[in-house]
């Protein structure tokens, strides 16, 4: 089903017009990016339930502007209640420019430096785009919604004995964006959905927990993904309740897709976000095009490698999205860019220029990121493995773009001994290790590629937006500790 | 909006109850790369957040809420449309029943900031002069900050008749330090928030931050060892939030903490010290700082655990309610009284003592914790002389293992909202080498 586009929007974007028109009479560069993004988080566990507008809902503007040094924007959620458009436009327009003359004034005479930025020179291009699902989420009865994800908890509880609780979450966020300078008229409208399982166990005293993501430009159908994979992820926790602790040191190891996943975000996704390179905080700038990892690693990243939630027409800059080869055949061939870096170091932008909200500044970020595909099975892997662990799961990882350690918490590992799965499971795991050490190690890759999109990613502790990361099983070698 | 919008919630039927949250932010950010101004940005918005209430019986009686953001330039019809949706979802949102909090007045006095006394705009260049007064070091520098200050207007409004209203300021320094000279070029990242104006605080926190820097880029990999460890700064923030999460009376509701006042909530065989926390509306510099939470409730100080007994459960009113403890309200400051060990004794034995990770967490539900290392200093001696910077590997613990014998200094330290020990020692904690 066709997502039908912002009412909102449309109805404003004459006005923006307006705007940007009177706006590029005092500045060399004008853009507007006004976005709508409406969505409900339906959250159930065995004492509550809970209903709420997603944490991913705005509207807004925000309208960068260039101001003869560099660029300043101004993020702003209101539009005069005036009946004229005219009337609105110039009056939004003589807000902004006062507005910004007062913050630029405010910095004169500034004790520091300012960059200099060459303007922004856009080619011409006019887009619009309705993405589509099967089951509209705003379409659902909230009682059918609600009622749904109740059954799994009866259901849970069925499984395990030592279940106390099952948190079960589905979101839907439908993104409305649209872009207008005075070269672009972009639009854009789609859905993104994401869900989690979360089965709490407890055994006297010890209590552990694992956490089933779903995600995907999927609409309702999404919840089938949840109920079909429910005894899976009870059964997983319920498990975890028998795990050790590993004993500190370097394993063979053999990583599920999203651990995969999170290798390639937390390695060389953010270590190569190209603002990094401007800030010279980024190792990888020694490492393009030359060897950063086993022959067998291939990595994109790019809004339009793959359909997942980070998916899109256009970024928050107004440049389009593309599909960008990071790593090739292990050597490191490209960045991902926003717009300002790309500029300043005079490369094309690769439409990475994403914010958390429209009052927050854009920076170069990921989007879909993942390892290509190899030929390898998971069972060939595992029969390799004379002492070392399976890893599944995550549950959070961070990037050191500078010197290039990796942080990966995993929530637990399946024990190989001589080729085969033992069932003894080891859980947490702090997986660290020097990042070109941990990709040159990188022996087999498996032929299926999976992606998730659940969660949000930072820059640093803030900054949180969607992106979405995966690849095929991999075997390498890292610390566990 | 506001106005309109509590006449509506008054005369729409299956609306029992309803609280309103509206902000109202100014803000200004700079954003340097090395001490040149990169980008500028301002901002003015305002959000509405609307919960509202239904009562209804079917087997029992229940009360559902669901909550939405209202932009400010819904029309009437828009916020109709919202509300009677709403009612939709509500009538199938089946949890126990609840009062909001009714008016009271506050005891507690939250001090002006000094940001109120000029424009926000204005406090941009004496911000950035004292984020750069020790940007001076020969081979280290401010490779690149963030600098934000936004000034928030917040008023909460419930049927009840809750109808409070404050100013408060909401600043946020990110800084990555990096130093060139060592073996190899390093950086440490530093986010810090703040809520009024020290002459002191960035140029010290710069300068702490580039001496560490200094010291990672001399670093040896981390050894295999069994040594204690100690942490300070934010790990100790993370890993005593543990005990928060444990007394919080939504955790207890939901079966993830089986606390019970009166009982110990640090274990048992207590050899080292026992933990102490009380919450505080305000503390000096805490963003977080108010008189009221989010609920409208009027906070007092509350002594959560004494001794390492749980006193008294905490957090909002309805999960209170359910467990038919006192209510305390969410208070916003965590204080943790010291210990008695100065730092100094505290040093004296083998150590590793971390000073920067990449990400340290503790999981509040299974009390895990653990984190990459960025910058330690290991003393292998038992005199404690003779430390050395070392990086990489990582720790790895559960706070149930190490709880009975944990150390909190006698010095104390405040970061954002927390006051507590500046340092914590560990035994028993798995350290991954990184040799």
């Amino acid at each position: 089903m066709k997502i039908n586009s912002s009412e909102y929007l449309l109805k404003h974007k004459p006005i923006l017009k307006q705007v940007v028109k009177s706006l590029s009479k005092d500045y060399p560069y004008v853009s507007i990016l006004a976005t709508d993004v409406t969505g409900t988080i339906y959250k159930t566990q065995m004492s509550e339930t809970m209903v709420q507008d997603s944490s991913w809902c705005e509207r807004g503007f925000v309208v960068r502007v260039h101001n003869g040094n560099h660029y300043s924007e101004f993020s702003f959620n209101e539009i005069p209640d005036t009946p004229d458009t005219n009337d609105q436009a110039k009056l939004i327009a003589g807000d902004i420019g006062d507005r910004i003359k007062k913050s630029l004034d405010a910095l004169n005479p500034f004790p520091f430096e300012k960059n200099q930025f060459p303007v922004v020179d856009e080619q011409p291009i006019t887009k619009s785009i309705r993405e589509k699902v099967q089951i509209t989420p705003e379409d659902i009865e909230p009682g059918e919604m609600i009622s749904r994800l109740s059954k799994l908890k009866s259901q849970a509880q069925k499984i395990s004995p030592s279940l106390i609780d099952l948190r079960v979450i589905y979101e839907y966020s439908k993104v409305s964006k649209m872009f207008i300078s005075e070269s672009k008229d972009m639009d854009q409208t789609y859905i993104w959905s994401q869900g989690y399982l979360i089965p709490i166990v407890r055994k006297d005293d010890n209590t552990k927990y694992i956490y089933q993501p779903f995600s995907g430009l999927k609409g309702y159908e999404l919840l089938d993904e949840l109920e079909n994979s429910l005894t899976k992820a009870v059964e997983e926790a319920e498990q975890l309740l028998n795990a050790h602790r590993v004993e500190p040191g370097e394993y063979d190891i053999i990583c599920s897709p999203d651990v995969t996943g999170l290798i390639a975000h937390e390695a060389f996704g953010h270590g190569v976000e190209m603002d990094m390179f401007v800030k010279n905080r980024a190792k990888a700038v020694e490492y393009i095009n030359k060897q950063g990892a086993s022959d067998l690693v291939t990595m994109h990243d790019g809004a339009l490698s793959a359909r997942e939630v980070s998916s899109y027409l256009f970024d928050d800059e107004g440049t389009l999205g593309t599909d960008t080869v990071i790593i090739d055949k292990g050597i490191l061939k490209n960045g991902i860019s926003d717009l300002l870096s790309a500029f300043q170091l005079k490369k094309t932008p690769t439409g990475n220029g994403k914010r958390e909200s429209f009052e927050r500044k854009a920076y170069a970020r990921m989007t879909n990121t993942f390892f290509a595909s190899g030929n390898d099975t998971l069972e060939d892997m595992i029969t390799t493995v004379k002492f070392g662990y399976l890893l599944e799961k995550y549950s959070s990882g961070m990037e050191d773009p500078k010197n290039w350690g990796i942080q990966c918490m995993i929530l637990y590992g399946r024990e190989i001994i001589d080729g085969k799965l033992t069932g003894k499971l080891i859980s947490p795991i702090i997986m660290t290790g020097y990042v070109p050490d941990v990709l040159k190690s990188v022996s087999m890759v498996s032929k299926n590629v999976v992606l998730s999109g659940s969660g949000m990613c930072g820059k640093g502790y803030k900054e949180y937006v969607k992106t979405s990361s995966g690849g095929p099983y991999i075997k390498t070698r890292a610390r566990l500790g | 909006m506001i106005k309109r919008l509590k006449k509506l919630l008054n005369s729409t039927k299956d609306v029992n109850a309803w609280k309103i949250i509206g902000k109202e932010i100014q803000a200004e950010e700079l954003f340097f790369i090395k001490n040149n101004l990169d980008m500028n940005r301002s901002k003015t918005v305002k959000h509405i957040y609307l919960t509202i209430y239904h009562d209804f019986k079917e087997d029992r009686n229940y009360r559902g809420s669901v909550s939405v953001r209202l932009h400010p330039t819904y029309s009437t019809k828009e916020v109709e449309d919202v509300i009677n949706k709403c009612l939709l979802s509500i009538k199938h949102v089946r949890n126990e029943p609840y009062p909001l909090p009714k008016p009271a007045e506050s005891s507690v006095r939250i001090p002006e900031s000094r940001f109120v006394s000029k424009p926000i705009e204005d406090w941009l260049k004496p911000l950035s002069e004292s984020l750069f007064q020790e940007d001076t070091f020969k081979n280290g520098c401010i490779n690149s900050a963030e600098l934000f200050l936004n000034r928030e207007q917040t008023r909460i409004l419930n049927s009840e008749g809750i109808d409070v209203s404050w100013s408060s300021y909401n600043g946020t320094l990110e800084v990555i330090t990096e130093w060139n000279g060592g073996d190899e070029d390093v950086e440490l990242y530093k986010l810090v928030h703040f809520s009024d104006f020290f002459t002191d605080n960035f140029p010290d926190i710069v300068k702490n931050q580039l001496t560490l820097c200094q010291d990672r880029s001399t670093a040896k990999p981390t050894p295999p060892m069994n040594a204690p460890v100690l942490l300070s700064g934010e790990p100790v923030q993370e890993l005593l939030s543990y005990y928060l999460s444990q007394a919080s009376a939504e955790n207890v509701y939901n079966q993830i903490s089986l606390a019970k006042p009166g009982e110990s909530i640090q274990g048992e065989k207590i050899t080292g010290d026992k933990i102490n926390i009380h919450l505080e509306p305000y503390l000096e510099n805490s963003i977080g700082s108010s008189a009221w939470d989010m609920d409208g409730f009027s906070l007092k100080p509350v002594s959560i655990i004494e001794n390492g007994i749980l006193k008294k459960y905490w957090g909002p009113l309805r999960f209170t309610h359910y467990l038919d403890s006192p209510p305390t309200g969410r208070v916003p400051n965590i204080v943790v009284s010291p210990g008695k060990q100065p730092v100094d004794e505290i040093r004296r034995d083998e150590y590793l003592e971390i000073l920067s990770f990449s990400d340290f967490q503790c999981d509040p539900l299974t009390g895990d914790f653990g984190g990459e290392i960025r910058l330690a200093y290991y003393s292998p001696e038992k005199s404690g002389n003779n430390r050395y910077p070392v990086t990489g590997g990582s720790i790895s613990g559960n706070i149930k293992n190490v709880q009975h014998e944990l150390i909190l200094s006698k010095e104390t330290r405040v970061m954002d909202n927390f006051k507590g020990p500046e340092m914590i020692k560990l035994l028993n904690v798995s350290i991954t080498g990184a040799e």
